[in-house]
Protein backbone atom coordinates (compact mmCIF):
# COMPACT_ATOMS: atom_id res chain seq x y z
CA UNK A 1 0.00 0.00 0.00
CA UNK A 2 1.41 3.40 -0.87
CA UNK A 3 2.11 5.46 2.16
CA UNK A 4 0.67 8.96 2.56
CA UNK A 5 2.81 11.53 0.91
CA UNK A 6 3.17 14.91 3.30
CA UNK A 7 3.32 18.23 2.15
CA UNK A 8 6.59 20.09 1.14
CA UNK A 9 7.01 23.82 2.15
CA UNK A 10 6.15 25.10 -1.02
CA UNK A 11 3.65 23.05 -1.87
CA UNK A 12 1.87 23.91 2.01
CA UNK A 13 2.71 27.37 0.43
CA UNK A 14 0.63 26.88 -2.67
CA UNK A 15 -1.76 25.52 -1.08
CA UNK A 16 -2.46 28.13 1.19
CA UNK A 17 -2.18 30.70 -1.81
CA UNK A 18 -5.09 28.40 -3.65
CA UNK A 19 -7.28 28.29 -0.48
CA UNK A 20 -6.97 32.11 0.01
CA UNK A 21 -7.92 32.71 -4.16
CA UNK A 22 -11.86 31.49 -3.83
CA UNK A 23 -11.34 29.37 -6.94
CA UNK A 24 -9.44 31.96 -8.87
CA UNK A 25 -6.17 31.40 -8.45
CA UNK A 26 -3.93 30.77 -11.20
CA UNK A 27 0.14 31.02 -11.52
CA UNK A 28 0.65 34.67 -11.77
CA UNK A 29 -1.51 35.20 -8.57
CA UNK A 30 -0.12 32.34 -6.58
CA UNK A 31 3.49 33.81 -7.31
CA UNK A 32 2.25 37.45 -6.76
CA UNK A 33 0.55 35.94 -3.10
CA UNK A 34 3.35 34.18 -1.98
CA UNK A 35 5.61 37.18 -3.01
CA UNK A 36 3.89 39.26 -0.72
CA UNK A 37 2.82 37.68 2.62
CA UNK A 38 5.59 35.43 2.62
CA UNK A 39 8.05 37.49 1.04
CA UNK A 40 9.67 35.03 -1.17
CA UNK A 41 10.10 35.02 -5.03
CA UNK A 42 9.02 31.58 -6.55
CA UNK A 43 9.52 30.82 -10.25
CA UNK A 44 6.34 30.58 -11.71
CA UNK A 45 8.01 27.36 -12.90
CA UNK A 46 8.43 25.93 -9.59
CA UNK A 47 4.86 27.28 -8.72
CA UNK A 48 3.59 24.87 -11.90
CA UNK A 49 5.51 21.79 -10.54
CA UNK A 50 3.82 22.56 -7.02
CA UNK A 51 0.55 22.53 -8.42
CA UNK A 52 1.17 19.75 -10.47
CA UNK A 53 2.23 17.45 -7.48
CA UNK A 54 -1.16 18.77 -5.18
CA UNK A 55 -3.50 17.31 -8.10
CA UNK A 56 -1.85 14.62 -8.19
CA UNK A 57 -2.13 13.59 -4.46
CA UNK A 58 -5.48 14.82 -4.93
CA UNK A 59 -5.18 18.12 -2.96
CA UNK A 60 -6.23 20.57 -5.73
CA UNK A 61 -8.50 20.69 -8.66
CA UNK A 62 -8.23 22.69 -11.98
CA UNK A 63 -10.47 24.39 -14.69
CA UNK A 64 -9.34 26.01 -17.89
CA UNK A 65 -10.91 29.62 -18.27
CA UNK A 66 -10.89 31.51 -21.70
CA UNK A 67 -7.98 32.47 -23.47
CA UNK A 68 -6.76 35.82 -23.53
CA UNK A 69 -5.03 38.23 -26.20
CA UNK A 70 -3.13 39.80 -23.76
CA UNK A 71 -1.48 36.68 -22.50
CA UNK A 72 -1.00 35.09 -26.00
CA UNK A 73 -4.00 33.51 -27.00
CA UNK A 74 -3.09 31.21 -23.90
CA UNK A 75 -6.04 30.07 -21.05
CA UNK A 76 -5.79 30.65 -17.61
CA UNK A 77 -5.80 27.19 -15.41
CA UNK A 78 -7.67 28.27 -11.99
CA UNK A 79 -7.13 26.02 -9.32
CA UNK A 80 -9.09 25.52 -6.67
CA UNK A 81 -9.01 23.74 -3.14
CA UNK A 82 -10.55 19.90 -2.55
CA UNK A 83 -12.35 18.48 0.84
CA UNK A 84 -9.17 16.72 1.17
CA UNK A 85 -6.99 19.37 0.27
CA UNK A 86 -8.46 21.19 2.77
CA UNK A 87 -8.10 18.60 5.65
CA UNK A 88 -4.52 18.51 4.47
CA UNK A 89 -3.91 21.66 5.51
CA UNK A 90 -5.40 21.81 8.13
CA UNK A 91 -3.85 18.70 9.73
CA UNK A 92 0.36 20.18 8.50
CA UNK A 93 -0.75 23.65 10.51
CA UNK A 94 -2.07 21.69 13.72
CA UNK A 95 0.96 19.76 13.67
CA UNK A 96 3.18 22.87 13.03
CA UNK A 97 1.53 24.71 16.14
CA UNK A 98 1.90 21.58 18.07
CA UNK A 99 5.50 21.21 17.02
CA UNK A 100 6.31 24.59 17.70
CA UNK A 101 4.32 25.12 20.75
CA UNK A 102 6.61 25.46 24.24
CA UNK A 103 9.80 25.88 22.50
CA UNK A 104 11.73 28.20 24.51
CA UNK A 105 13.55 29.45 20.75
CA UNK A 106 10.71 31.45 20.50
CA UNK A 107 10.83 33.81 23.88
CA UNK A 108 14.59 34.32 23.20
CA UNK A 109 15.57 37.46 21.33
CA UNK A 110 16.98 37.70 18.13
CA UNK A 111 21.16 38.79 18.52
CA UNK B 1 0.44 51.61 -26.09
CA UNK B 2 2.81 48.83 -27.50
CA UNK B 3 2.93 45.49 -26.10
CA UNK B 4 6.19 44.17 -24.78
CA UNK B 5 7.46 41.27 -26.18
CA UNK B 6 9.31 38.79 -24.97
CA UNK B 7 12.70 37.74 -26.03
CA UNK B 8 11.72 35.10 -29.10
CA UNK B 9 14.16 32.25 -28.34
CA UNK B 10 13.07 31.95 -24.44
CA UNK B 11 9.42 32.00 -25.60
CA UNK B 12 9.94 29.41 -27.97
CA UNK B 13 11.77 27.33 -25.42
CA UNK B 14 9.32 27.75 -22.97
CA UNK B 15 6.37 26.38 -25.31
CA UNK B 16 8.30 23.76 -26.85
CA UNK B 17 10.64 22.38 -23.88
CA UNK B 18 8.69 23.51 -20.68
CA UNK B 19 7.27 20.57 -18.09
CA UNK B 20 4.53 19.29 -20.35
CA UNK B 21 1.94 20.02 -17.53
CA UNK B 22 -0.17 22.70 -17.94
CA UNK B 23 2.29 23.97 -20.13
CA UNK B 24 -0.43 26.73 -22.30
CA UNK B 25 -0.92 28.08 -19.34
CA UNK B 26 2.46 28.28 -18.35
CA UNK B 27 3.45 30.06 -21.02
CA UNK B 28 0.39 32.45 -20.86
CA UNK B 29 1.48 33.18 -16.96
CA UNK B 30 4.37 34.25 -18.20
CA UNK B 31 3.66 36.82 -20.82
CA UNK B 32 0.92 38.23 -18.38
CA UNK B 33 3.58 39.00 -16.07
CA UNK B 34 6.27 40.14 -18.15
CA UNK B 35 4.16 42.73 -19.68
CA UNK B 36 2.44 43.54 -16.39
CA UNK B 37 4.62 42.51 -13.90
CA UNK B 38 7.09 45.68 -12.64
CA UNK B 39 10.43 45.77 -13.24
CA UNK B 40 10.24 42.64 -15.61
CA UNK B 41 13.08 43.01 -18.06
CA UNK B 42 14.08 40.61 -20.79
CA UNK B 43 16.30 39.09 -18.13
CA UNK B 44 13.67 37.93 -15.66
CA UNK B 45 12.10 36.68 -18.41
CA UNK B 46 14.93 34.47 -19.21
CA UNK B 47 15.54 33.50 -15.90
CA UNK B 48 11.65 31.85 -15.47
CA UNK B 49 12.70 30.25 -18.55
CA UNK B 50 16.06 28.33 -17.60
CA UNK B 51 14.16 27.41 -14.21
CA UNK B 52 11.24 25.82 -16.44
CA UNK B 53 14.26 24.54 -18.71
CA UNK B 54 15.93 22.65 -15.50
CA UNK B 55 12.98 21.67 -14.03
CA UNK B 56 11.94 19.94 -17.53
CA UNK B 57 15.58 18.44 -17.79
CA UNK B 58 15.84 17.31 -14.15
CA UNK B 59 12.54 15.15 -14.40
CA UNK B 60 13.75 13.18 -17.93
CA UNK B 61 17.02 12.44 -16.16
CA UNK B 62 14.94 11.14 -13.17
CA UNK B 63 12.50 9.12 -15.44
CA UNK B 64 15.61 8.06 -17.56
CA UNK B 65 17.50 6.66 -14.76
CA UNK B 66 15.04 4.88 -13.18
CA UNK B 67 15.40 2.24 -15.59
CA UNK B 68 14.43 -1.70 -13.80
CA UNK B 69 17.04 -4.58 -13.76
CA UNK B 70 15.58 -6.21 -16.87
CA UNK B 71 15.39 -2.50 -19.07
CA UNK B 72 18.95 -2.27 -18.14
CA UNK B 73 19.75 -5.86 -19.62
CA UNK B 74 18.01 -5.02 -22.84
CA UNK B 75 19.42 -1.47 -23.28
CA UNK B 76 23.00 -3.77 -22.71
CA UNK B 77 22.47 -6.62 -24.96
CA UNK B 78 21.32 -3.97 -27.93
CA UNK B 79 24.37 -1.09 -27.37
CA UNK B 80 26.64 -4.52 -27.68
CA UNK B 81 24.53 -5.75 -30.45
CA UNK B 82 24.96 -2.33 -32.08
CA UNK B 83 28.88 -2.17 -31.84
CA UNK B 84 29.22 -5.60 -32.56
CA UNK B 85 26.99 -4.79 -36.17
CA UNK B 86 28.82 -1.49 -36.86
CA UNK B 87 32.05 -3.62 -36.72
CA UNK B 88 31.28 -6.13 -38.62
CA UNK B 89 30.00 -3.64 -41.46
CA UNK B 90 33.55 -1.39 -41.15
CA UNK B 91 35.07 -5.12 -41.31
CA UNK B 92 33.27 -5.40 -44.45
CA UNK B 93 34.25 -2.16 -45.81
CA UNK B 94 37.92 -2.34 -45.05
CA UNK B 95 38.43 -5.31 -46.53
CA UNK B 96 37.07 -3.59 -49.63
CA UNK B 97 34.34 -5.93 -50.96
CA UNK B 98 32.08 -4.92 -53.22
CA UNK B 99 28.98 -3.27 -52.24
CA UNK B 100 27.24 -6.51 -53.85
CA UNK B 101 29.04 -9.11 -52.28
CA UNK B 102 27.47 -11.41 -50.68
CA UNK B 103 28.76 -9.89 -47.21
CA UNK B 104 28.25 -6.76 -47.60
CA UNK B 105 24.17 -6.92 -47.75
CA UNK B 106 23.77 -8.97 -44.54
CA UNK B 107 26.14 -6.86 -42.71
CA UNK B 108 24.18 -3.86 -43.89
CA UNK B 109 21.33 -5.15 -42.77
CA UNK B 110 22.29 -6.26 -39.42
CA UNK B 111 23.76 -2.57 -38.23
CA UNK B 112 20.25 -1.32 -39.78
CA UNK B 113 18.52 -3.72 -37.23
CA UNK B 114 20.80 -3.45 -34.49
CA UNK B 115 20.44 0.34 -34.44
CA UNK B 116 17.00 0.54 -34.36
CA UNK B 117 16.98 -2.07 -32.08
CA UNK B 118 19.36 0.55 -30.01
CA UNK B 119 17.09 3.24 -30.57
CA UNK B 120 14.46 1.64 -29.76
CA UNK B 121 15.69 0.51 -26.38
CA UNK B 122 16.78 3.92 -25.69
CA UNK B 123 12.75 5.18 -25.70
CA UNK B 124 11.49 2.00 -24.29
CA UNK B 125 12.83 3.36 -20.81
CA UNK B 126 11.00 6.57 -20.64
CA UNK B 127 8.22 5.57 -22.47
CA UNK B 128 7.74 2.72 -19.92
CA UNK B 129 8.46 5.03 -17.22
CA UNK B 130 6.13 7.83 -18.33
CA UNK B 131 3.66 5.37 -18.48
CA UNK B 132 3.72 4.28 -15.36
CA UNK B 133 3.18 7.98 -14.53
CA UNK B 134 6.53 9.29 -14.60
CA UNK B 135 7.71 7.81 -11.34
CA UNK B 136 10.79 5.32 -10.76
Amino acid sequence: MKGREYLGQLEFMVLLAVMGAAGKAYGVSISRDIARKAGRQVALASVYAALERLERKGLVRSSLGEPTAERGGKARTYFAPTAVGLREARDAREILMRLSKGLSFWEAKPA
Amino acid sequence: MTKRVPPRLASWIAAHIAPSYRRDSFVGDLLEEYRQGQGHTACWYWGQVVVALTLAATRFLRIVFSLSSAELLLRIAAESLAVTALLSLAYELQNRHAYGSANFIPALAFAILALICSGASMLYSPLAAIRRGGKA
